[in-house]
């Protein structure tokens, strides 16, 4: 009885690996059989968790921290999130992991550069008129430790108004208002 | 900021005849004068900066010559409205205790015959102008404002702000606190108290004979209880408290009014020389344990601190003359309560939004006196840039990193768009710093100035 059982199993579990490995063009042969019955059970509770995204990332989290080696893009693969989103999961320690998943972050991803950074990029813009483009990148990444591609400085230019990305030039740069302010006035 | 957005708005409703763009370059100025501390009219002719300019409208700051006239050019029906719709509102959450006290400024002048009146702080009778506040005792705040000639009581100035109150309050039961200048006449008295839907607690006045009646009282009507010493060492106070009733109004005249009322005596015993003796007529709540009344009583202590602040921080004594300094008839010069009104209220709505700042801090902060507010979070340098559609302040905090930190970024969670200033939004940005232990320290390096 419990032969036959095993024996459904077995062949419930190629049946399933196969599609997912067509699916997302995984070679299962790279996997050993007790890998291969891992990812059968992922498969299969991912299934059982259908739309609970935080739940997945659980399981995509204790898959990475099982050491089965399966490696990330499985993983990823496995729970329907990208690479890099596993990868940054399994860097967390499991308070940190209980945390997100208690508190999660709604919406948009928290911005790199925030708007208190405008007055860097501002005051950068004001005594460097001729800048190129690249040349405030550096600054940014030099500065404020953040790295960002061209398409994002020119959606932050834009929105706090410190000019235009013109081919390799930062246009309409700031006015300075002039002296620094002190705060208290001068009475 | 946004209380300033709000002012901005309203002054051009009520003071626009002041010409377009005055009023907000009048109230404005008013009010970040008393926010920063500038004590008179007199120093904006020395003032040149720009960040104040832009705070109070324009490019530059308003010469003394111009404010000065513009505070006297307003027109007293529009300053009345601007009062009224800049009320704060009198929240549930506020309670339903209101104190109305006067402060009194003193007008040194011998050539013009104002009427006099009584100056607690230098005990003595002279020329003087009045001030009436309401306020809240739980919101912690300035309700309203009523300016009079030096010879306004208390009672009949309070009679008028209460009907007010009343239906700012929708409904409540108001508790009223009310110095002894309200008992000095019975009858005025009484027609304020005896009002069905309102508490009403006043401090007797202190007369020999009172005093000798309250000796007489059975050792027995007397409860001994103790409070805690003025300072964290010290033996605790012993207090005395009887309850009793006492006449008010004319017994002989059968038409005017009179009533039995209430009366808590407290007699505190000193560490040393004669006892203090105190009393506290109650109108309407027969039920409240007496000690109960008393701690209520003294919760009016924040109505008088805050008008330390307004004397001290918000400079509210100088404001303009109410009398006309250009009329003919030096003995008869009357009044224009314009300029002072405006003023005053300047002043007061500048003391109810510092504390209002004071409670967004954290709890080391609240209800932080004004000049602790200045000295760490207002007298930071600071660099400008004109953005195309924004005005991006660079703060220069050399402390209070984190403290900064989550200010700018709860401010730049919803920019105020200025609109005195071609509607840009104002960013507040940082430099980037390390964030260092925050601990005690002098935050300005430059003169020695008060601390508080």
């Amino acid at each position: 009885m419990a032969r036959s059982e095993s024996s459904e199993r077995e062949a419930l579990r190629q049946s399933v690996l196969r599609e997912w490995a067509d699916a997302h063009g995984v070679d299962l042969a790279r996997f050993d059989l007790g890998q291969q019955w891992v990812i059968f059970f992922a498969l299969r509770v991912v299934m059982h968790l259908g739309q609970v995204a935080i739940l997945k990332r659980v399981l995509g989290y204790f898959l990475a921290a099982s050491k089965m080696d399966l490696g990330s893009g499985t993983i990823a693969a496995v729970i329907g999130v990208s690479d890099r989103a596993v990868r940054s999961a399994q860097a967390l320690e499991p308070q940190a992991m209980l945390h997100s998943v208690q508190h999660p972050v709604g919406g948009h991803r928290k911005p790199k550069l925030e708007a208190h950074h405008a007055g860097v990029i501002a005051k950068y813009l004001v005594d460097h008129p001729h800048a190129l483009v690249q040349d405030l990148l550096d600054f940014i990444t030099r500065e404020l430790g953040v790295t960002i591609d061209r398409l994002t400085l020119r959606r932050y230019i834009a929105r706090y108004g410190l000019g235009c990305l013109r081919g390799d030039l930062v246009t309409n740069a700031p006015l300075f208002s002039g002296e620094p302010v002190t705060g208290e006035p001068s009475c | 900021m946004p209380v300033a957005v709000r002012l901005h708005r309203i002054a051009e409703r009520y003071l626009g005849r002041l010409g377009p763009g005055k009023a907000t370059r009048l109230v404005l100025s008013l009010f970040f004068k008393a926010v920063l501390g500038i004590q008179r009219v007199f120093h904006f002719e020395t003032i040149n900066d720009l960040g104040f300019a832009i705070l109070t409208g324009g490019k530059t700051v308003l010469s003394r010559t111009m404010l000065g006239g513009l505070v006297r050019a307003a027109p007293i029906k529009g300053v009345l409205r601007f009062v009224r719709a800049t009320q704060p509102v009198l929240q549930r959450s506020d309670g339903a205790t209101v104190s109305i006290d006067e402060h009194v400024i003193a007008r040194f002048t011998r050539k013009f015959a104002i009427r006099k009146g009584f100056h607690t702080i230098r005990n003595k009778h002279m020329k003087v102008e009045k001030l009436f506040y309401p306020f809240s005792v739980g919101g912690r705040k300035l309700l309203s404002l009523i300016v009079t000639r030096g010879n306004g009581g208390l009672a009949a100035i309070s009679q008028s702000l209460l009907a007010p109150l009343r239906r700012r309050a929708r409904g409540r039961k108001l508790r009223v606190i009310l110095d002894a200048g309200a008992a000095l006449n019975h009858q005025q008295l009484l027609a304020l108290a005896q009002h069905p839907r309102q508490v009403t607690l006043v401090r007797t006045p202190r007369k020999p004979a009172y005093r000798e009646r309250w000796a007489k009282l059975p050792a027995s009507a007397w409860q001994r209880l103790q409070e805690p010493g003025p300072f964290k060492k010290a033996p605790p106070k012993i207090i005395h408290v009887a309850e009793t009733r006492m006449h008010l109004g004319s017994k002989k005249d059968r038409k005017a009014s009179h009533a039995e009322v209430r009366t808590i005596v407290v007699r505190e015993q000193a560490r040393r020389g004669k006892e203090r003796w105190h009393a506290i007529w109650v109108f309407n709540d027969d039920r409240s344990p007496a000690f109960d009344l008393v701690r209520e009583f003294r919760t009016r202590q924040l109505h008088e601190q805050t008008y330390r602040i307004l004397l001290h921080d918000a400079f509210v004594d100088t404001a303009p003359s109410g009398y006309n300094k250009k009329s003919p008839n030096v003995k008869r010069p009357g009044f224009k309560q314009n300029a002072i009104t405006l003023y005053a209220w300047t002043a007061a709505l500048a003391a109810n939004a510092l504390d209002a700042f004071s409670r967004t801090l954290p709890s080391r902060f609240l209800h932080a006196h004004p000049r602790t507010l200045r000295r760490w979070l207002f007298n930071v340098d600071a660099d400008l840039f004109l953005g195309n559609d924004t005005l991006i302040v660079m703060l220069q905090p050399r402390q209070l990193q984190r403290l900064w930190l989550s200010i700018v970024r709860s401010a730049n969670r919803h920019p105020v768009r200025i609109p005195w200033f071609d509607n840009r939004r104002l960013i507040l940005a940082l430099p980037k710093h390390k964030l260092l232990p925050e601990g005690a320290f002098d935050p300005r390096s430059g003169p020695a100035s008060v601390w508080c």
